[in-house]
């Protein structure tokens, strides 16, 4: 069963007179548990497609589905309750909040729901997750004090904090060297079967993009190829 | 809401800069607050305990007028409006007597007369004074800060005169002589009947503790010659037995008969010299009234004597003073407890409509009339001055908010991405200004404290009366009420507040996607 659908999503931005189209109607489906990779070289729309799969633009025409409901048919509260319950983000530039610490930024989005758990819940969770991307000796050190790798591992734990079924990375590895980049995807790879947790990171980096298992290749705003590799 | 406390202090900490501009603003803002409020607090502690020590004790019973009341008499524009008596005077006594709240209470009249001395140099020259009809004995106990420098305060009965050293100095100034005790002045009222001329013989003269301009031309008189100052006619029921000799007055003929040295001289047995040489004895003993016998019978062997008349003459006039209905246009109390004035005057009031009388109470500001303004008006100039000082800062304020809201944009849509409702965003920003001006508002109360404590070391001497008055005492100690230091950090508070409004909507307005593709 598809986890986000897309359906003849258009996305067109105005720019002075003109308009740029950055997709062009793209239809697809993601299943639960799928490890995807939407790759293309810059301006292809891949930023685009996963900001209105993460419901933080709209598509101009077309629909978003996001776990059976219509993105666009929802209010701003309602979408801010999905994007906090059942999405996780990774950002290109980490964006991690640099005022809180390693465990601070992890725990951080636990704490902005309706239904905060207990302090000893949230302690154990976050602390696994730390354990999970190998910081535990940084956890009480700022964003400022780690390097870019360190930085996105702390990212990847905090988009995992309120157990999101769905992660989108946008270019995840865009910043890391490529020993580091390849450790961020196995990585994310791992929690991936360790939590089923649906992953769709966006790349242009073709050793990065051949590390997914279903792969979504784009060319100005429209999908060229969409490919699985075997497990 | 821990979260929020805790990135908002750390975000202060990381924009220092941002954080000392707005600190420093608020800071100063709130010290000039603080120093200013508590030197306006200072003169108005000054002007209540100049009034209410000097001329209206705590709370001021007076009847009901069409324009406002107040103890020089009712305010009116383009005219003399008569001050109204109080109804009711014994029931409201009675019901003073029955409050076990007041300590003690005087009545009074009040009028404005010229003075005017036989054989002035120049005969058109006037020196001008307020007059307070006083019931001396309890007048006194009420008013304790009189000190006299020269002659006697009145006793119980007593007619004369009491001026202020400031005054005596005016009027010889104008008048161009010398004025002693026992000298005797010629005062000219004016009331709604007409001019009235009463000649009275000057007791003595005062000075108050920190007497207030403009009112240090104030005089205390005796209440009978000031209801004749002013044409009050004192309603009695006096039950009054004469003698054979003050019935045949009565039986006279015509007015000649009445009026005549025999008729006088039989009556009273009071020679024409011993009535111009003291004026009690020319006093009319019918103008006093009394619910209780006053014995106005006299002896032949008492007529003849002129202590034993006098005395009679000054009991019964204080026992109707006591008991007078519809002759004084107010009451004056003390309070055993100041901080109840509020209290009291609402009960009075209460009480007054319960009871149908038609008379009203007032603390110190509504007696002293125009006069309590003195410190608003310097209040009301200060705060337009803060509130556009305010308004710069307000400026200067979001504009720094609004820089730090567009450097945060990233944290701001990484947060909004992550689930952060508005209201999450909202109060981040709101608990960071609260924070500033509170901390800065502590520092600046702190700094303006301090402030106020050198200017109070220097020992500043007040120069004339009313700088007295300003400074509440001969030297300035600037009081400082906890009550304005927290109003004070409220209002920086809610500036700071009014100030981040504009800075959090735009916050508001960032859209996560805008935010992310910003960096």
């Amino acid at each position: 069963m598809a986890i986000v659908s897309l359906k003849e999503v258009k996305k067109t931005y105005p720019l002075g007179k003109t308009e740029v189209h950055a997709v062009n109607g793209v239809s697809f489906d993601i299943a639960r548990g799928d490890f995807i990779s939407i790759a293309g070289p810059s301006g292809s729309g891949k930023s685009t497609i996963l900001n209105m799969i993460g419901c933080i633009d709209v598509p101009t025409a077309g629909t978003v589905e996001l776990n059976n409901q219509i993105t666009s048919s929802l209010t701003d509260r309602e979408i801010t309750e999905l994007r906090h319950k059942f999405v996780g983000f990774i950002f290109q530039s980490f964006n991690l909040i640099p005022v809180l610490n390693v465990y601070e930024n992890i725990e951080f989005p636990l704490l902005l729901g309706k239904n905060t758990p207990e302090l000893k819940q949230r302690k154990e969770w976050t602390e696994y997750l730390i354990e999970e991307v190998g910081l535990t000796d940084w956890a009480k050190h700022r964003p400022n004090e780690l390097s870019g790798g360190q930085r996105q591992r702390v990212a990847i734990a905090r988009s995992l904090a309120t157990k999101p079924e769905l992660v989108l990375a946008d270019e995840p590895t865009a910043n890391l060297d490529s020993e580091t980049s390849e450790a961020i995807i196995g990585l994310m790879k791992k929690i991936n079967k360790e939590m089923n947790t649906t992953f769709i990171f966006s790349t242009h980096d073709p050793t990065i993009m051949e590390l997914a298992e279903h792969i979504i290749k784009l060319k100005d705003g429209l999908i060229s190829s969409e490919y699985r590799r075997d497990k | 809401m821990a979260i929020i406390f805790r990135i908002a202090l750390r975000n202060l900490r990381e924009h220092k800069s941002k954080t000392l501009i707005i600190g420093i603003i608020i800071a100063v803002g709130i010290m000039i607050m603080t120093i200013g409020t508590s030197l306006i607090d200072t003169a108005t502690t000054g002007i209540e305990k100049a009034f209410i020590e000097n001329y209206t004790g705590d709370i001021l019973i007076g009847g009901i007028s069409e324009n406002d009341l107040s103890i020089f008499g009712v305010q009116s524009v383009g005219g003399i409006e008569p001050t109204p008596r109080i109804p009711e005077y014994a029931r409201i006594l009675e019901y003073l007597d029955s409050r076990k709240d007041i300590e003690v209470y005087t009545p009074e009249v009040t009028s404005f007369a010229a003075i005017s001395v036989e054989g002035q140099k120049d005969p058109d020259s006037r020196g001008m004074t307020l007059l307070f009809g006083i019931e001396p004995e309890s007048y006194r106990e009420m008013f304790e800060r009189i000190t006299i420098l020269e002659g006697k305060f009145l006793k119980p009965g007593e007619t004369g005169i009491l001026l202020t050293q400031s005054n005596r100095e005016i009027i010889e100034k104008r008048l161009e002589l010398t004025l002693n005790v026992g000298d005797s002045i010629l005062l000219t009222g004016f009331s709604d009947t007409g001019i009235k001329i009463r000649e009275v013989e000057v007791k003595g003269f005062y000075r108050l503790l920190s007497e207030t301009e403009g009112v240090n031309m104030s005089s205390y008189i005796d209440i009978p010659t000031l209801r004749a100052l002013k044409a009050i006619n004192a309603g009695g029921s006096n039950e009054i037995v004469l003698d054979a000799s003050q019935t045949a007055l009565l039986d006279a003929d015509n007015f000649d008969d009445l009026f005549s040295d025999d008729a006088f001289s039989d009556a009273f047995a009071i020679s024409e010299t011993n009535v111009f040489d003291d004026p009690s004895t020319f006093l009319d003993p019918f103008a006093g009234s009394s619910t209780e016998n006053a014995n106005f019978e006299l002896s032949e062997t008492e007529v003849t004597d002129m202590s034993k008349i006098e005395t009679l003459v000054e009991n019964s006039l204080a026992i109707s003073l006591r008991n007078d209905s519809g002759s004084y246009e107010f009451i004056l109390l003390s309070l055993k407890n100041q901080r109840r004035t509020n209290r009291v005057v609402d009960d009075l009031n209460e009480w007054f409509i319960e009871e149908g009388i038609a008379a009203q109470a007032m603390d110190w500001k509504g007696a002293a009339g125009p006069f309590s303004s003195t410190a608003d008006v310097i209040r009301n100039i200060f705060n337009v001055a803060v509130l556009l000082v305010a308004f710069v800062a307000l400026i200067i304020i979001t504009n720094t908010l609004l820089i730090s809201v567009m450097e945060r944009k990233k944290e701001i849509g990484t947060m909004r991405a992550m689930g952060a409702r508005k209201g999450f965003v909202s109060l981040m920003f709101t608990t960071e200004i609260v924070l500033i001006t509170l901390v800065f508002g502590i520092i600046g109360e702190l700094l303006g404290l301090g402030a106020l404590g050198i200017i109070s070391l220097i020992n500043i001497k007040a120069g004339n009366t009313l700088v007295e008055v300003l400074f509440a005492g001969p030297v300035l100690h600037p009081v400082v009420h906890i009550s304005t230091l927290a109003i004070n950090l409220a209002v920086v508070i809610v500036i700071g507040i009014l100030a981040n409004l504009y800075p959090v909507f735009v916050a508001l307005r960032i859209q996560p996607v805008k935010a992310i593709s910003s960096i």
